[in-house]
């Protein structure tokens, strides 16, 4: 099983700062693969940098290892307890929403607070479809199915099914026409006149 | 094309386009009224610091580095016209990289920007670049690696005051961030320690993680060889690394040769670490982070 990844991060019309962070990280260990990705959206983004900085390396320095043998805790609880750290460190005003994946072979775990959206579109039959996750989740992955993660403002004018005819096409596969997808779903955002700063991640599995 | 100071000419030179802004200086691709040759101008309002670069890029006659060609005061400032050297930065070139690129491309990117260093490091006294980073590498059509910004260069081991703090979280020395401790030229092998890890693993080293020991350490691109001299060029402690790059170049030379290769797969067998395949390492924010 293998994950074909990309994203899109875009600033408003206006220019200013983002305050979408994200990070998509991908691993092979053992013929596995580890992946984390993870969208934050805060006040001019800096908690969702500092939150995105530290999964990154707790993702480096705590999962991985934790990946390579039969150790106890899981990288699910470690996950959860790096989670609850980050969260307690920052008042509640200037905390933001996050929405995040881990990946572990073939087992995932879904986890989030606030507005952050997770699609999954699943493209094993003819008919592709879609519907939103809710968090946190976890269970097993299957081939051929693809997940969305992003902040509202990317899809908030489209219709699911326009989501899903944007995204699901011939060649949906490579990185290439998966960066081209997702600047076709923000454009298509932006002509309807969603004007803000965007963020998204789009995985699908091989 | 104007510039910053709302003309088209600094010190006679006709600005054709802008080549970059950096947090002091601006770059403009400009046009000679003498020769009719095309040069890069740095325009800052620092003056002082702007003359200083502009002895250090004089006094450097390096292949490594553009040549000097002239200096003078312009309206509130400095500008500096060097030769322009056409390419590609090394940060530009890594986004085709996501996963590192091939270890006999990255030794020859290495080799090139040692042989700079290690040049800057025989002079008396010793020249220290302290701004190591993948932005400050071209990439030439010829495939050659020229080094560009001698902003932050200092001459000699002098201590390090507050004011003159420079460098780029990530690839820095740690000592470089420290108040009152001595800057000496083992802060640029630890750059080009960074530089490495950087084209071997695509981790950029001024994103998070920031410890490249960390990921080196398991990367399954990296050596035993490779890794040995990455670990020897990052140790915190200024001391425990090579003293000046003209050993690191020395080592790279040997390792392009082969040299250094036998006893690898005996010492890789031996090492008890995970082995990670690195496939992608993204992350976006602006974010930055407060020291």
């Amino acid at each position: 099983m293998g994950i074909v990844s990309n994203y899109i991060w875009e600033k408003g019309v206006d220019g200013g700062r983002n305050p979408v962070s994200l990070v998509a990280q991908q691993v092979g260990i053992r013929g596995r693969e580890i992946c984390l990705f993870c969208i934050c959206e805060s006040l001019q983004g800096e908690w969702g940098g500092y939150m995105t900085e530290r999964l990154v390396d707790w993702f480096h320095k705590i999962c991985l290892p934790a990946c390579g043998g039969r150790r106890q805790p899981g990288p699910r609880e470690l996950l959860e307890g790096e989670l609850y750290d980050i969260e307690r460190e920052v008042s509640d005003q200037s905390r933001g929403s996050y929405g995040g994946l881990l990946l572990i072979g073939n087992g995932f775990y879904i986890f989030g607070k606030g507005n952050i959206i997770i699609r999954l579109v699943n493209c094993r039959y003819n008919r592709p479809q879609i519907k939103e996750l809710s968090f946190p989740m976890s269970g097993r992955i299957q081939r051929g199915v693809g997940l969305l993660l992003h902040t509202p403002l990317l899809t908030e004018k489209l219709e699911p099914q326009e989501i899903c005819q944007i995204l699901y096409g011939e060649g949906r596969w490579q990185e290439g026409r998966m960066d081209r997808r997702l600047r076709e779903l923000w454009q298509e955002g932006r002509s309807r006149g969603n004007t803000g700063p965007v963020g998204g991640i789009y995985l699908q599995v091989l | 094309m104007k510039s910053i100071m709302g003309t088209d000419k600094i010190g006679g030179y006709q600005v054709l386009k802008k080549l970059g802004t950096g947090a002091t200086a601006q770059v403009y691709l400009v046009r000679s009224p003498e020769d009719k040759k095309t040069y890069a101008l740095k325009y800052s309002p620092y003056t002082d610091r702007l003359m200083t670069e502009s002895a250090i890029l004089e006094s450097l006659r390096h292949p490594c580095f553009p040549a000097w060609a002239a200096d003078g005061r312009a309206a509130e400032g400095a500008y500096l016209v060097m030769e322009h050297i056409p390419g590609i930065t090394l940060q530009q070139l890594m986004e085709q990289y996501p996963a590192g690129m091939p270890e006999r491309m990255a030794v020859g990117v290495g080799l090139d920007v040692a042989a700079g260093i290690a040049w800057m490091h025989r002079c008396q006294p010793a020249l220290i670049y302290r701004d190591m980073k993948a932005a400050n590498v071209i990439i030439t059509s010829e495939g050659r690696a020229r080094l560009v910004d001698l902003g932050a260069a200092v001459w000699g081991e002098g201590t390090q005051k507050k004011a003159c703090r420079a460098g780029t979280y990530g690839y820095s020395a740690p000592e470089q961030f420290w108040e009152g401790v001595k800057v000496t030229p083992a802060c640029d092998v630890y750059g080009l320690g960074k530089l490495l890890a950087f084209m071997l693993t695509g981790q950029d080293p001024a994103k998070p993680p920031y410890d490249t020991m960390e990921y080196c350490s398991r990367h399954c691109g990296i050596r035993g060889t490779f890794q040995q001299m990455l670990v020897k060029c990052l140790q915190p402690d200024p001391q425990l690394r090579y003293p000046d790059a003209s050993f690191l170049l020395q080592e790279l030379a040997e390792f392009k040769t082969g040299k250094k290769h036998i006893g690898d797969k005996i010492r890789s067998k031996k090492r008890n670490t995970i082995s990670c395949r690195y496939i992608k390492c993204i992350w976006k924010s602006e974010y930055e982070r407060i020291f």
